[in-house]
């Protein structure tokens, strides 16, 4: 029996604590990654493992580049980051700044704006799909009576109603994690900072762009990571609101990769685009991350 | 009650040598400090004793026993961290007898061993109360009662007074002091505070660079500095220095301290040059009728005690001040010199004083290895 | 700090209550379905507040479908998943809080990518897996597929607790005379238990909000469906049966968003600790 508390076996003390995860981890994360490297590689409809293996073949990847949909979709998927993401930045920080400031009740008000998060996306999306009805929905009914529009969205069957769609749903589930991120980036920056530019005299504006900003830039890059990755990962919202309809209008590669999967039963294809999207994920992620880290230092 | 041994312990962090060849052997009921510069491996060392880090070579022995591998739990030790490391989920009660808990000893002789280190440590109106309601000194102390009540065979202590406060630490540190010698138990201090270590030790380890560089009494490190960085380190303020040359005439030698000659009280033996660097400490410095004539640049007041600023005799300024002397006290340079008096006269900024240097109180270094020359 | 005036007060109070209220109104508006009777949701303009409010829809609910299973389902998966996770990631986060380990870097940083994993790349390899070990159907295999991404989480946000927790402290516990288990147990998680209880929660959370993994690998299987592939499906077949609809959303929402106010202050610390790194 070792002794873990000798000081010359305490690391083996810790290599026996993270087995378990590192076990588990090559179990159910590397091994189906490298698995769905090699479905991509293989012609088959669904995949199994054992028994007889197909060749290994490109034609998934050949299908792939040919093919209108997963062009489409990577169109789909870089208009939904620029738009969620931006929307959910603009939402996100202004609700930061505003329960930022001092007043009673504001932890109440933090309580509440951050409440979206809370809500699993499916509940989420059911309630906007209601909301969104096209004949009884509530926003249908406001954009009426305030004379926005004319008749009813169909936010079911308009391509760029249901992309919207979409994207007001990701917004509201997402920006409260930008906004939590951002009120903790902003509650970091010494108070110190603002009295020394309030004595230089500069405005509460010239404070917000030499202040605020520059502190807060290294947590937006890192928040703007997460919410892209969000955005390219998320299967549930786009699923249960329009299942990627119509015509391919809210079909980002997420969606792709299932459909082909598990809706055409082309589980090569599908993932083909998946470890596509994957590598997309990854170098995005490396990109942003980076450039970021540059700039703190 | 143990005696320490350490033999040819080394430590390594990859390429990097944290402690160098660190031999020592601590006596029993000693009361031995290691000093040093941060960084310097005293708290790597000590850590090492306790059996926190693992020892890359060499062997450490407590009573006599080889610990080297050997548990924290094992080697019948107590620690007082920076810290305190009291644990916040438990009352002063528990903390202070977890450590007997641990060892299976009876509840009812815990409780009689808790209460009675509370008496001495003044806690007993706070066994209830958690770390969290207590003050820095309180928890010092629990830190304290911790260590004790388990009547281990070592005490080591890691900076134990560096958050306290000034009074406080003063007060502190004479109350360690009696209660190591009330209760008789070898005790390892660590410090980067060079007076707590004169106050305290029974025994003083300086330590640099992973490198001991002088064991001794404070009597000892303080009146024959083994090299030119313990001269500068002990002592507050630090000793002074200037490059000068050994003239040797007579059978006697001397140097020179701006125009005038100073006599050493020795003829240095093993001189590598014709040169040399010599030490005075501020308080050795003499201001009267007769000297080397100096203008003050600073005079700072204590009351009766006064430290003069004034600069060192030109081309006698040393290098070796900044490379070697890491203070933590006021800032040193190389064209500044300190004397320290205390007495009633008044001194003033631009005010042209003579000071002496009186034979027997001169340090002599090499200018090439930094070691005192006798 | 000067004083706002009247006016600044006024906007201020009115701003934070405007943003409120539009940022809320879905959800206020799932409560205000969810009590109307069927026929008032067909009226133009539509009700904004409850006038006749239907408490027995939740009851009709739970007699009309399997509600009250996919619920107990959901519960067991979220449970399920919440012990696993915090076993493995408490001693994973641990040992790269606290040991220099050769390899702990690239772990800790694959730990931080498996978030950038698409699931529905994941889910493929992982539906082939399932099958040929016979677990398509069952709620272990959710509970493993949602473990891909709730256990490094979980690691990751415990590693920032114990990176908190002073080493001094299992240190001493290591000279009080315990084993480095007795000091992870008796000292560190005791101390850190606040981190572990918003980790479970937050983990439990995830897990409950899992739509995708409880659709592939459940699907077939009414009896085994968890609340979200239960209402995904209600929103299929019943169109107008909105009010049964915000019913159900409003029993799978409660959970949670109970939980979210309740510990808030602890899941927002330990999210924000997790991204700053």
């Amino acid at each position: 029996m070792i002794d873990f508390s000798s000081p010359k076996h305490r690391s083996k003390f810790g290599y026996m604590l993270l087995a378990p995860a590192v076990i588990l981890m090559a179990l159910i994360i590397i091994y189906p990654i490298l698995l769905s490297v090699d479905i991509s590689l293989q012609d088959v409809r669904i995949a199994r493992v054992g028994g007889t293996q197909a060749p290994w073949t490109t034609k998934n990847y050949d299908w792939l580049i040919n093919s209108e949909e997963f062009w489409n979709s990577i169109w789909v998927t870089a208009r939904m980051v620029f738009f969620v993401g931006g929307t959910s930045l603009v939402i996100g920080l202004a609700t930061a700044l505003l329960v930022n400031q001092k007043f009673k009740g504001r932890a109440l008000a933090r309580l509440f704006v951050a409440l979206p998060w809370a809500v699993p996306e499916v509940v989420a999306t059911v309630i906007w799909a209601w909301m969104l009805d096209s004949s009884f929905g509530v926003i249908n009914w406001l954009l009426l009576k305030a004379g926005f529009i004319s008749e009813a969205i169909q936010f079911g069957s308009n391509a760029t109603a249901a992309f919207f769609a979409v994207c007001f749903v990701m917004i509201w589930k997402g920006y409260p994690l930008v906004s939590i991120m951002l009120l903790a980036g902003l509650q970091s920056i010494p108070a110190e900072q603002y009295q020394a530019a309030k004595v230089d005299g500069a405005s509460v504006w010239q404070r917000f762009f030499y202040v605020t900003l520059p502190n807060l830039a290294p947590v937006i890059g890192v928040t703007m990571v997460m919410t892209t990755l969000w955005v390219f990962r998320d299967f549930s919202i786009i699923y249960v609101l329009t299942q990627g309809g119509p015509i391919g209008a809210t079909t980002t590669l997420s969606m792709l990769t299932f459909e082909q999967a598990f809706s055409f039963f082309r589980m090569g294809q599908g993932a083909a685009v998946g470890v596509v999207t994957m590598i997309i994920c990854a170098i995005i992620s490396r990109a942003l991350v980076g450039r970021f880290a540059k700039s703190v230092h | 009650m143990a005696t320490i041994d350490f033999k040819n312990v080394q430590k390594r962090y990859g390429q990097f040598k944290a402690i160098h060849d660190f031999n020592l052997h601590v006596g029993e009921g000693e009361l031995c400090v290691f000093v040093g510069p941060s960084g310097c491996g005293k708290s790597t060392i000590l850590k090492m004793l306790a059996g926190l880090e693992e020892t890359t070579s060499g062997s450490i022995e407590i009573g006599g026993r080889d610990v080297t591998d050997l548990g924290p739990g094992k080697r019948d030790i107590a620690m007082v961290f920076q810290n305190y490391a009291l644990y916040p989920h438990m009352s002063v009660r528990s903390n202070i007898g977890f450590g007997l808990k641990m060892r299976g000893v009876p509840k009812a002789d815990i409780d009689k061993a808790v209460n009675e280190a509370a008496e001495i440590l003044e806690l007993t109106d706070y066994l209830d109360r958690r770390p969290r309601a207590l003050s820095g000194g309180q928890r010092q102390r629990v830190a304290l009662g911790r260590a004790i009540v388990r009547e281990p065979s070592a005490f080591l202590m890691d900076e134990p007074l560096s958050n306290l406060d000034a009074k406080l630490r003063t007060q502190t540190r004479s109350e360690i002091v009696k209660l190591q010698k009330r209760l008789g138990v070898t005790t390892i201090y660590v410090t980067h505070d060079q007076v707590e270590a004169l106050t305290m030790a029974t025994r003083i380890v300086v330590m640099r660079g992973g490198v001991i560089q002088q064991v001794g009494s404070p009597d000892e490190l303080f009146s024959q500095p083994a090299n030119l960085f313990v001269a500068g380190f002990i002592g507050s303020p630090g000793m002074n220095f200037f490059r000068g040359p050994v003239e040797i005439e007579n059978g006697k030698a001397f140097t020179r301290f701006g125009e005038q000659r100073i006599p050493l009280g020795q003829v240095p033996q093993k001189l590598t040059a014709k040169e040399a660097i010599f030490g005075i400490r501020p308080e050795h410095l003499q201001v009267g009728e007769t000297g080397v004539p100096v203008t003050l640049s600073l005079v700072e007041s204590l009351g009766t005690e006064k430290i003069l600023h004034f600069a060192t005799p030109k081309g006698q300024e040393t290098d070796a001040i900044e490379t070697e002397i890491v203070s933590d006290e006021d800032a040193r340079d190389k064209k500044t010199m300190l004397a320290r008096v205390i007495d009633d006269r008044r001194y003033h900024d631009g005010e042209t004083i003579r000071i002496a240097l009186p034979e027997g109180k001169v340090h002599i270094f090499d200018t090439v290895t930094h070691e005192a020359i006798v | 700090m000067k004083k706002r005036s009247l006016l600044g007060n006024f906007a201020l109070y009115g701003t934070v209550t405007a943003v409120c209220v539009v940022l809320l109104f879905p959800i206020y508006w799932m409560f205000l379905t969810a009590l109307s009777p069927r026929t008032q949701l067909r009226s133009y303009p539509p009700n904004f507040w409850p006038r006749d409010p239907q408490w027995n829809v939740f009851s009709d609910l739970l007699a009309a479908q399997p509600f009250g299973l996919w619920m107990w389902n959901t519960i067991m998966v979220a449970t399920a998943t919440m012990i696993l996770s915090l076993t493995i990631g408490v001693l994973a986060a641990y040992a790269l809080s606290r040991h220099r380990l050769r390899g702990g870097q690239p772990l800790g940083l694959f730990i931080l990518t498996s978030k950038m994993l698409p699931a529905t790349l994941l889910v493929i390899p992982l539906f082939a897996i399932f099958k040929s070990l016979g677990l398509v159907g069952s709620l272990w295999s959710v509970v493993i597929a949602q473990a891909t991404l709730i256990v490094p989480f979980a690691t990751w946000m415990l590693k920032g607790y114990f990176d908190t927790i002073p080493a001094e402290l299992e240190q001493a516990a290591l000279v009080d005379g315990c084993s480095p288990l007795g000091a992870l147990f008796r000292i560190v998680l005791p101390v850190a238990s606040p981190g572990l209880a918003a980790t479970a929660l937050y983990a439990f959370v995830i897990s409950w909000s899992d739509f995708l993994y409880a659709r592939t690998f459940l699907a077939t299987s009414e009896s085994k469906w968890t609340l979200n592939v239960g209402i995904a499906t209600l929103k299929g077949e019943f169109v107008t049966d909105w009010n049964t609809i915000m019913a159900a959303s409003l029993m799978a929402a409660v959970p949670i968003i109970g939980v979210y106010l309740f510990l808030e202050r602890y899941l927002v610390g330990g999210l924000s600790a997790g991204a700053e790194k």
